[in-house]
């Protein structure tokens, strides 16, 4: 086999233009986001008011509030984080400590990148047909929680996986030593310390269901209601659904913009906490676990 | 006990993934052979000899590209009555009875094709059969119109190239900017800002994608018009320059955790030889993390594949063949977002956007499939030092 010499000399100037383009492009592709939020702060920070958060949409939604939506939105995520906690966890659990099997765990594993790779519509029909038709929910907060449940799952799977795996296994053998069974050791040992990822990936997760709107169109969305949801088996506004009837298909788009640039800075402020909360809590325990 | 709980919750995503597989066929499949419009009776002159039409003689006749002689009936172009196009013949406030006689004469002529409901049918026509291929409906048409009348159509193809090109511009946007961010971070970049900026990849990620498309609308939209001199500013580049926007962080981090696990025999080996850095990086980085950086290409793809809302709100929503990226276009999964809620559930139309949703579902499955063949049959020969 013979090599060829490498006789390229490395020009300073170029490796330097390199690096300056690399740092120019990431820089501005997020400069970008900064200017998505100052855009939307500029446009929408006069709208926010008490009265807007708290006021039912009046006057076809040119004016009062975005109470109902605001409302619909929280009790949907709670539905689905209430139920995608529990099994994702339950999940979670079982691929990091009680899977006696590796090939199992790496089926499991396969199959939940498979869900995270599923368009977010796709879980909308599948809540359609199943929740709202075939389980006769009717397009209600419950069935939309659940959909967003479902799609939530992979990444609340995978987080509480990462948190059960992240418990140092001394603590946990030490536990077995004493004579405590698997459960309690789960129980009292791996559950405790694993609750501070647990809830970062919890914190990821409500940030994500908030901003979903494909999945709710056809399980829980209604285009104007302007009553607060008395019950789970209702239909509810959703502020994600909202802003997108306020921006494509108001009476008078125009007159329904201020309205629809204060929903569009809720929204956002409200998956940006969950996000900033997550990624803060995750950046934190980092740094904790590398000492 | 209690483990059994644990162990089924842990099988729940096997079970999300059959249960999503069987109701999209289930909800889907349908399309293929079902007649769209069941409640309709199709009937001619008792003269006419025809007894059986496909559903292109039917458009045919409608449209008058053809008449009666090429299906064996007599020499005149079909006339056609159905619900639409009733209103033509009637006038103001008919009663039954009116209605009932005008019917009668319309179908005294022999040239005549009535599309009815059975109760409005006249006495003295003949019912014909009308053969629906929804196999070549679907995959033979170029148009997509799915509550057209008489008979739908239901061409896939617009929706498809519609989702081709925005898919194919932001992959060409995210590819060549991921790969740029992720050196950046993994190379250049101070380490104290290395959590900061993950933060906002995080949070980029995160978006909601109504608001980014709300975003995109009011500022993008107008950008693209006015740069590129546009009679509109909605089409599948514009969304596609948004989806590669909001898919970098995605991009971005599969890469550079893939930099970041180069062994470092062969790093220091490099810097050993005398390369520097961005020979380093060009001539041992890259070449070794190639099966990620397209793994990373592939899921990207199908994010941005999958994407609705902001689809749905900037590519201009025209469900037409795009034979240019700068026109507007309506993809897959827009067309389920801004139809499904008009489809009566287990109509035809709800039965077509099912198997639209099937067809999805399987594009983003293989591409997901893929990225994980590539990954786990290179990982695998790359396990040096």
């Amino acid at each position: 086999m013979r090599y060829k010499a490498v006789t390229f000399v490395p020009k300073r100037w170029v490796e330097g233009l390199s690096t300056a383009l690399i740092t120019l492009i990431s820089w501005v592709a997020l400069g970008a986001l900064g200017g998505v939020i100052a855009f939307l702060l500029y446009k929408g920070a006069g709208v926010l008011s008490w009265a807007f958060f708290t006021d039912l949409p009046r006057r076809g939604m040119q004016s009062g509030g975005i109470g109902p939506a605001l409302v619909g939105s929280i009790y949907v995520t709670l539905v689905a984080i209430g139920v995608g906690s529990l099994v994702g966890t339950a999940a979670g659990a079982y691929m990091s400590e009680f899977a006696t099997r590796r090939r199992i765990v790496r089926f499991l594993e396969f199959l939940i990148n498979t869900l995270a790779g599923i368009p977010s519509v796709v879980y909308g029909l599948f809540g359609l047909a199943l929740f709202v038709v075939a389980l006769g929910l009717g397009a209600s907060i419950l069935a939309g929680g659940l959909t967003l449940a479902l799609l939530s799952l992979p990444l609340l799977i995978r987080n509480a996986q990462e948190a059960f795996g992240a418990v140092p296994k001394a603590l946990k053998e030490a536990s077995i030593g004493l004579g405590a069974s698997e459960l309690q050791t789960f129980f009292r040992i791996t559950l405790p310390i694993a609750l501070p990822r647990l809830l970062t990936g919890l914190a990821l997760a409500t940030g994500r269901v908030l901003g979903e709107t494909a999945p709710i169109l056809f399980t829980a969305a209604v285009y104007y209601l302007p009553t607060y949801p008395k019950g789970l088996l209702e239909p509810t506004m959703l502020l994600p659904y909202h802003l997108y009837v306020l921006v494509t298909s108001g009476v008078d788009v125009r007159q329904t913009y201020p309205m629809a640039f204060g929903t569009a800075l809720t929204l956002l402020g409200l998956t940006l906490a969950f996000t900033g909360l997550a990624a803060y809590l995750r950046f934190r325990l980092k740094r904790r676990y590398r000492v | 006990m209690k483990k059994k709980m644990f162990a089924v919750a842990g099988w729940s995503t096997f079970l999300v993934l059959i249960g999503l597989t069987v109701f999209l066929f289930r909800e889907g499949l349908p399309a293929l052979y079902k007649f769209p419009q069941p409640e309709l009776v199709f009937a001619v002159h008792p003269a006419n000899p025809v007894v059986r039409l496909s559903a292109e003689a039917v458009r045919a006749l409608a449209e008058g590209k053809a008449d009666w002689a090429a299906f064996g009936g007599p020499a005149r172009p079909a006339r056609l009555v159905h619900l639409a196009n009733l209103e033509r013949y009637l006038p103001a406030y008919a009663s039954a009875a009116e209605i009932q006689r005008i019917l009668a004469d319309l179908a005294a002529d022999t040239a005549i094709l009535l599309a009815l409901p059975a109760p409005l049918l006249p006495e003295a026509v003949k019912p014909i059969s009308v053969t629906w291929q929804g196999w070549r409906e679907l995959f033979g048409s170029l148009y997509w119109s799915p509550t057209y009348e008489p008979l739908p159509r239901v061409g896939v193809w617009p929706l498809l190239v519609g989702s081709v090109w925005v898919t194919f511009i932001g992959l060409m946007l995210v590819v060549p900017l991921g790969l740029a961010m992720a050196i950046y971070v993994a190379e250049f970049l101070p380490r104290t800002l290395y959590y900061p900026i993950k933060v906002l990849w995080e949070v980029l990620a995160g978006l909601p994608s109504v608001v980014v498309g709300f975003w995109g609308l009011v500022v993008v939209v107008p950008a693209v018009k006015s740069v590129l001199h546009l009679s509109a500013g909605e089409t599948a580049f514009t969304a596609g320059l948004l989806l590669g926007w909001i898919t970098l962080p995605l991009m971005a981090s599969l890469v550079e955790e893939a930099l970041q696990a180069v062994p470092r025999l062969l790093v220091e080996s490099s810097y050993g030889l005398g390369a520097t850095r961005w020979q380093t990086i060009l001539r041992l980085k890259l070449p070794y993390i190639l099966p990620s950086i397209a793994t990373a290409a592939l899921l990207s793809a199908g994010r941005i594949l999958g994407e609705t809302m902001v689809v749905l709100m900037v590519s201009g929503n025209a469900p037409l063949l795009a034979t240019t990226p700068f026109q507007p276009v309506r993809t897959l999964p827009a067309t389920l977002a801004a139809e499904l809620g008009e489809a009566p559930i287990g109509s035809y139309h709800y039965h077509v956007l099912f198997f639209l949703g099937a067809l999805l579902f399987l594009l983003t499955l293989a591409l997901n499939l893929a990225a994980y063949a590539i990954q786990s049959r290179y990982l695998r020969a790359q396990t040096l030092g």
